[in-house]
């Protein structure tokens, strides 16, 4: 039990740590990304243990998907919306994969044949 | 009574995705079936969103712990990727520029307002981060983690086959790609094909994100100044 309540704490503390640095310098970055770096950095820094921390992030990634859907059902208020501009979304959308897809693949190619 | 909607969320949720795992089909995904399934389930009961949504609060509020948890796969790939990191700094970077611009560029020219534009940008990352980031832009969350869901099946199916025939045939390069662009359901299947292309595809999937997480909040603002300016 106690190893859940140390890794939770861990966790939250970093959350909060970057909560209150976007709220202390009024940054538009996303905070939850900001507490993962701080996590990130304590990890490699050795301060916080890889297996200190799995008890509770196994299961939290484990069902992410599920975290996600009730905001993902607030798109029913805007179905009207999303009709309007159906055309528009997914033609950015799947330009935009289409682009990424080529870029990244044929770049790291490159780089990795130069490299060796 | 008022939890009702969580437990509806939790049991449609594990019967689509036990669904998925007998069939195998990429299509079935249990997150967009299971998105669905509660709209049609709350249109014909005539119940609002905000009641759903107060009623699945335990789970919502969890989503930000498992962003930070997400250092955790980072760190464990960050060992394997080490001698790579540069080339892979690289690629990933101008992949988010491109994915970015290209989805904001082509919204803005054909004629979306702000708050399209705010949720197209971030089609490339994983949902949970998308959210967040068209949160912060001012687009619509849902809308542009439905996006997010929707590009990684298509990707799921077509990405791999598309960069074959576009000559990529390096299987660190296929996967880097495809976590880079169809992010979590890309890197699910690029999993099922290889296990080099799996690794890499999980570690651009992050890297991505952060790099996204960093770029985009200064990118937005400079985009629509300059093309507002014309």
């Amino acid at each position: 039990m106690l190893k859940y309540f140390i890794s939770a704490i861990i966790i939250l503390v970093c959350l909060f740590t970057g909560k209150l640095i976007c709220y202390l310098f009024e940054l538009t970055f996303p905070s939850a990304i900001f507490g993962m770096l701080i996590l990130f950095c304590l990890l490699m820094s050795g301060i916080v243990k890889h297996h200190t921390v799995l008890p509770c992030s196994e299961p939290l990634l484990k069902y992410m998907p599920l975290l996600f859907i009730p905001t993902l059902v607030g798109l029913i208020e805007h179905l009207g919306f999303l009709k309007d501009n159906l055309m528009i979304i997914s033609l950015s959308v799947v330009t935009s994969c289409i682009v990424t897809l080529a870029v990244v693949g044929l770049m790291f190619q490159k780089l990795n044949k130069s490299a060796s | 009574m008022i939890y009702i909607g969580f437990i509806i969320t939790i049991v449609l949720f594990f019967i689509f995705k036990a669904i998925q795992n007998k069939t195998n089909w990429l299509i079935l995904n249990p997150i967009l079936l299971t998105m669905l399934l509660i709209m049609l389930i709350l249109i014909l009961s005539e119940s609002t969103y905000s009641d759903y949504a107060n009623s699945n609060l335990p789970l919502t509020l969890l989503l930000e712990p498992a962003i930070v948890a997400l250092a955790m796969p980072l760190y464990k790939e960050f060992v394997y990727i080490k001698s790579q990191l540069k080339s892979i700094l690289i690629a990933c970077t101008l992949g988010v520029l491109s994915s970015t611009s290209t989805a904001l560029f082509i919204a803005y020219m054909l004629g979306a307002d702000n708050q399209i534009i705010a949720s197209v940008a971030p089609n490339a990352v994983t949902s949970p981060i998308a959210m967040t980031l068209a949160n912060s832009l001012g687009g619509i969350a849902a809308l542009a983690a439905a996006i997010v869901i929707l590009i990684g099946v298509l990707g799921a199916i077509f990405a791999h086959p598309f960069l074959k025939l576009i000559g990529v045939s390096d299987k660190a390069a296929q996967g880097l790609a495809m976590g880079a662009a169809c992010h979590a359901l890309g890197t699910a299947r690029a999993v099922e094909i290889n296990s080099k292309i799996g690794a890499f595809a999980s570690v651009s999937l992050i890297i991505s994100a952060v790099l996204t997480s960093i770029i985009l909040p200064i990118l937005y603002p400079l985009f629509i100044g300059v093309l507002k300016g014309f």
